[in-house]
């Protein structure tokens, strides 16, 4: 099975969501590689991909309402259950990024300022887990 | 039709700590394995992780997709394409206190066995780790020769230092592998701290079958931080390098792609009904003794199922061990070296009745998506802080004394299918202790972050058909043999009756060793 390659009849709101997922996970645009693999993935995967109806009701939610899907992932997750939808499609965008030559970067210089840096990523994660919680209490996502 | 003298089943540890002693004696080795392995073509992690090459870390069939959806479809460390062939063994489902399957697993038919994926802990056991976990029948002296014969057979990594005593006496240690900045600094802490009032830990290097020199002609470990992509690496032992060697020394027959199906037990030889799986063919191998090292679930399904046992159970023991993650806010920010082994440092609590072996990992040879869902942030936030934070992080794993208990069991369904039972395990009891001590040394953790595989995903099996000194029905003698069997030997870790919280893997190698000696002392005997 080749895993790169073009895949033509993909739903546009596939790639709508790849787009959206994509830009609010790694703040940047999706390149068109990873794109690719994001409906491949789709098509070969759909046991693990495909979701309940109400969890392919929140990420249609989420996009349509443009509301941040990396601030409501984290209140979807059971511990001890199957992961959500959302948490998949996010899980696959990161797989795809890191396999696909984007590795986030294992720090292989030291960092003097690590700690003030992990301070700020704590609080803009605390931010956007409280964005999260109320998008998704407005929406009744949770 | 050629009679043997010995027939081993299995070549994992227990079935090549056996094969040594056996070779050039009329031995005949059968064993499911050989089946192809698929290559992984990078020296190291980092350089397939700049490569860009998607397959080679993806994997051409998704595989590093393979929890995506159920977090515990497949091990971590068996996800990858190169690793795939090593749990190819019969499927087993694991329950746990209802109907509901926990988890799927399989034993191995990998030439080599599950030593393929072993994390390279070989430490002995002492008798107060008996003593901790009881009926063993026993003491360590019995198994000192052959732990000695072994690790200098291996080639063993360690350091004389605080752990020493507690990890077992060994002589013509190799150097220990180098320490990420992390661990240096909580070495550094600890002999600070015990020179004070540091008096509840104990701490030093790790026990391994590492080759961190060039020793009897094998090269030595490259440090290449990817063992959870591929196996059978230079320097790192598995079973699998004992089997080529004997294999290339040609004193022996051996059976590749070979399964063992049954056996008739006569007077004077032991007649084995295997499958050809190559030519799906049965063929009929005779023997004076069957030495069955297929690991605790398949030595223990073919033992059932040759009695035809369906329904009976099975003690069964996992070892499934508690993870936690300590963090060093001093060391974040902190240079990860490109090259390193993830096992730095070993650790105990020092005059604990509970006698807990902590092995201490750094975070460096997996893909951080991996780690996303055990982190309780937003995935943008937690690629973020991973850049920074995995250089003052090391992971706690805890083994734990673990004995049978009477609702842990294995038995045949009336498929011949194995099912595991496993709804009694317990939390580690000493984890608040351990993270106060770790507080004084400079690493924070909370009790909420500690995790523990579901039962079956512990690997260190054993207890199914232990020795006794007077063994019942389904149990074994000392000298390994069956309970009512004159010729048939449980040389795995089935015949371990319980597991002290260590590493296993010596002590099942020590003790296969031990019986197949004790075969050739008595043969005339029986």
């Amino acid at each position: 099975m080749k895993i790169d390659g073009s895949l033509p009849g993909a739903p546009d709101e596939l790639r709508k969501e790849a787009v959206f997922l994509y830009k609010a996970a790694f703040n940047k645009s999706i390149p068109d590689t990873l794109l690719e693999r994001y409906l491949r993935a789709h098509a070969d995967l759909t046991k693990q991909l495909e979701g309940a109806p109400f969890e392919l009701q929140i990420v249609k939610t989420i996009i349509e309402k443009n509301l941040d899907p990396v601030g409501i992932e984290p209140w979807l997750r059971k511990k001890g259950r199957q992961h959500h939808l959302l948490t998949r499609k996010l899980l696959l965008l990161s797989f795809l990024n890191e396999c696909g030559g984007n590795p986030a970067g294992i720090s292989r210089s030291p960092d003097r300022f690590a700690l003030p840096c992990m301070a700020l990523t704590v609080c803009a994660a605390a931010l956007a887990l409280l964005r999260g919680r109320i998008q998704a209490a407005r929406y009744g996502l949770v | 039709m050629d009679l043997f003298n010995f027939l081993i089943v299995g070549s994992g540890p227990s079935g090549m700590a056996v094969a040594r002693i056996l070779e050039k004696r009329g031995t005949c080795l059968v064993d499911a394995g050989d089946l192809p392995q698929a290559q992984f073509p990078y020296a190291s992690l980092t350089e397939a992780a700049a490569s860009g090459d998607f397959s080679a870390l993806m994997g051409e069939h998704w595989e590093a997709l393979a929890n995506i959806r159920d977090p515990h479809a497949v091990h971590t460390k068996m996800k990858s394409q190169a690793l795939r062939f090593i749990a190819s063994g019969e499927p087993v489902e694991v329950y746990g206190d209802s109907e509901t399957i926990l988890l799927k697993v399989a034993g191995s038919y990998a030439a080599g066995g599950m030593s393929n994926t072993w994390g390279a802990q070989l430490v002995r056991y002492t008798d107060a780790d008996l003593d901790k976990a009881g009926d063993w029948p026993l003491e360590v002296s019995a198994l000192s020769p052959y732990y000695a014969d072994l690790e200098e057979h291996i080639g063993i990594a360690g350091a004389v230092d605080d752990m020493y005593d507690f990890l077992g006496e060994v002589h013509g240690l190799l150097s220990p592998p180098p320490l990420v900045p992390c661990a240096q600094y909580l070495l550094a802490r600890y002999e600070s701290a015990k020179k004070t009032a540091l008096e509840s830990m104990l701490l030093g290097r790790p026990r391994l079958g590492l080759l961190t020199t060039k020793y009897k002609g094998y090269e030595p470990y490259k440090f290449c931080e990817t063992e959870f992509f591929t196996s059978g690496q230079s320097g790192i032992y598995t079973a699998k390098r004992t089997l080529d060697d004997l294999r290339q020394k040609n004193n022996m027959v051996f059976y590749e792609r070979h399964k063992l199906l049954s056996y008739t037990e006569n007077e004077d030889h032991v007649a084995a009904t295997v499958l050809d799986c190559k030519r799906n063919e049965k063929i009929t191998i005779k023997a004076h003794h069957l030495l069955l090292g297929c690991g605790t679930l398949h030595t223990a399904r073919l033992v059932l199922l040759n009695r035809g046992e369906t329904g009976r159970t099975l003690p069964f023991i996992d070892h499934p061990p508690t993870l936690v993650p300590i963090f060093f806010p001093r060391m974040f920010g902190s240079i990860l070296p490109s090259r390193s082994f993830p096992v730095q440092l070993a650790a105990t609590l020092k005059e604990s009745p509970t006698r807990e072996l902590i092995s201490l990992y750094y975070p460096g040879a997996v893909l951080w998506s991996d780690l996303l869902p055990e982190t309780p942030l937003p995935v943008s936030s937690a690629l973020r802080l991973f850049k920074n934070m995995f250089g003052g992080m090391l992971v706690a794993q805890i083994w734990e004394t673990s004995t049978p208990q009477k609702a842990n069991v294995l038995e045949l369904d009336d498929s011949g299918a194995l099912r595991i039972r496993y709804p009694d395990y317990n939390k580690y009891t000493n984890l608040k202790k351990l993270l106060k001590i770790f507080r004084r040394l400079g690493g924070w953790s909370l009790q909420r972050f500690a995790s523990m595989p579901m039962p079956g995903r512990g690997f260190h099996y054993a207890g199914s058909l232990p020795m006794k000194d007077a063994p019942e029905p389904y149990q074994t003698h000392t000298d390994g043999r069956l309970w009512d069997s004159r010729r048939v030997y449980i040389i795995d870790a089935a015949a371990l009756p319980s597991l002290p919280a260590k590493n296993h893997s010596l002590t099942m190698m020590a003790n296969a060793a031990r019986i197949a000696d004790r075969i050739l002392q008595c043969e005339c005997s029986y």
